[in-house]
């Protein structure tokens, strides 16, 4: 879970220094917003279905781990109260 | 940090696969017109300057990477935003090598692929590569510097043989005197590609002979700086100073040009290969550098498990970044040198090797102050004896 929260904190910083480039290049802000979405509205299928899926997995792993470490972590407590 | 050591050797082929990258890619140093591989010269000396003053920071501090120094420098709460200004900027970085490459390979030859699906495969592979860790990159790059010295040997032999060498196109030299040089130096070419070995800060740590850094790093800098340089000569003598202003790939066209005995023609392949193990490179020390950063500012112990998340924030800025390619080659230009790479390459790190020697003076002059009570009590406790 730290992990998902490090890269989305990292991705959004990221994205404002990119907006932020895009300003002192002259755009104003709606315009660079709208340069910035534009890419994913325009995409087709594949690229969509494989974004996506990109995300998934992006998400599976760290969730799978924590779940185990809670497992884990439960299993312990039992064994002490036992 | 993981427990990886680099040769000396491995560092010089990591840092010249580095330089080359994406300079052979983009158009670079063009203001300069036909001086322009004056300009990269001239840049290559600014490096060696910008690489000593990391040097001096990796001297002082030499087991722990720039995240973590910087926190020791400026204090732990200034340190850490700073730190983390340049782990945004190491990754921002690699999301412009990889828009370059993508844009390169959709504009020359995949006309119908989507810049996405490109950039996708590129990231997957350097995730992977980053999760295998450093030792693997180096050794890699240890094989493909073979074949990137071959396939250049081979290409600078089919351009001398096919005769499109035209030196007077190098003439005149300084045309409009030295200034349009200096400044083009000035604006680009310290920064890109010389000055972005501030990156390697992060990778010394990992050298097992610490000693060589300094001059195995201006070796490399050297020599890719006349690799860059002649490379760019070429490229002006063979097209001429118009058509280098209008072509988005200048060493692809230099390329294109090539035609022995009527025969041997349309060598593309020579500069995807060229551009696509540079670029893989440099984009993979920028993500390796990223994720350690990262890794050690939230202190994170497995590093690895940061590497895909990154890497989709990456492929994803490379999307965003800029809408087509001349804006993203104007930005990459015009404004990031200007407000990313002159603060963080020169300015930063300048002020804090500035700190860091008057800290270090103080902490000495310190240390012989408190010798002497000490030597005193000793000689007392001993005359006692």
């Amino acid at each position: 879970m730290k992990i998902i929260g490090i890269s989305i904190l990292m991705f959004v910083f990221l994205t404002v220094f990119s907006l932020c480039m895009d300003i002192l290049l002259g755009f104003d802000l709606n315009t660079s917003i709208n340069n910035a979405i534009r890419p994913f509205l325009v995409m087709e299928v594949t690229e969509i279905v494989i974004f996506f899926l990109l995300i998934v997995l992006m998400v599976v792993g760290p969730v799978r781990t924590f779940y185990n470490k809670r497992k884990k972590k439960k299993e312990t407590k039992k064994i002490k109260n036992m | 940090m993981e427990k990886a050591k680099i040769s000396a050797y491995q560092l010089f082929i990591l840092i010249v696969l580095f330089e080359l990258g994406s300079a052979l890619l983009v158009p670079i140093a063009i203001e300069a017109n036909q001086d322009a591989w004056l300009a990269i010269l001239i840049g290559m000396a600014g490096g060696f300057c910008l690489y000593l003053v990391y040097h001096g920071l990796y001297s002082y501090y030499p087991d722990i990477p720039p995240t973590e120094y910087i926190q020791k420098i400026m204090g732990s709460f200034l340190g850490k935003i700073l730190a983390f200004i340049y782990v945004l900027y190491f990754i921002y970085l690699s999301a412009r090598v990889l828009r370059d490459f993508g844009e390169m390979l959709i504009t020359a030859f995949y006309w119908e692929t989507p810049l996405f699906i490109l950039n996708t495969l590129m990231v997957l592979l350097v995730i992977y590569t980053i999760r295998k860790g450093i030792e693997v990159l180096v050794r890699t790059s240890e094989l493909l510097f073979i074949l990137i010295i071959l396939l250049g040997i081979s290409v600078l032999f089919l351009i001398v043989v096919s005769g499109i060498i035209q030196i007077s196109n190098l003439e005149p030299v300084l045309e409009e005197g030295i200034k349009p040089v200096i400044k083009t130096t000035f604006t680009q070419t310290l920064y890109f590609p010389f000055g972005e070995v501030i990156i390697f800060a992060m990778i010394f740590p990992y050298l097992n002979r610490p000693k060589k850094v300094k001059r195995i790093g201006l070796l490399a800098i050297g020599f890719s700086g006349l690799v860059l340089a002649s490379v760019i000569a070429i490229n002006v003598s063979v097209l001429g100073v118009n058509n280098i202003n209008r072509s988005p790939f200048p060493l692809l066209s230099t390329i294109q040009t090539i035609e022995v005995s009527g025969f041997l023609e349309r060598l593309d392949v020579y500069y995807i290969l060229i551009t696509v193990i540079g670029v893989f490179f440099k984009m993979c020390v920028f993500f390796y550098a990223s994720v350690v950063g990262t890794a050690n500012l939230f202190k994170v112990k497995e590093s690895a498990r940061l590497s895909f998340p990154l890497g989709l924030a990456i492929l994803i800025l490379s999307i965003t970044i800029a809408s087509n390619y001349s804006e993203h080659i104007k930005e990459g230009l015009h404004v990031i040198t200007l407000y990313l790479h002159l603060p963080l390459q020169v300015i930063i790190p300048s002020l804090l090797l500035l700190i860091a020697f008057i800290k270090n003076k103080k902490k000495k002059s310190k240390q012989s102050k408190n010798l002497f009570p000490k030597r005193k009590y000793r000689l007392v406790e001993r005359d006692k004896k």
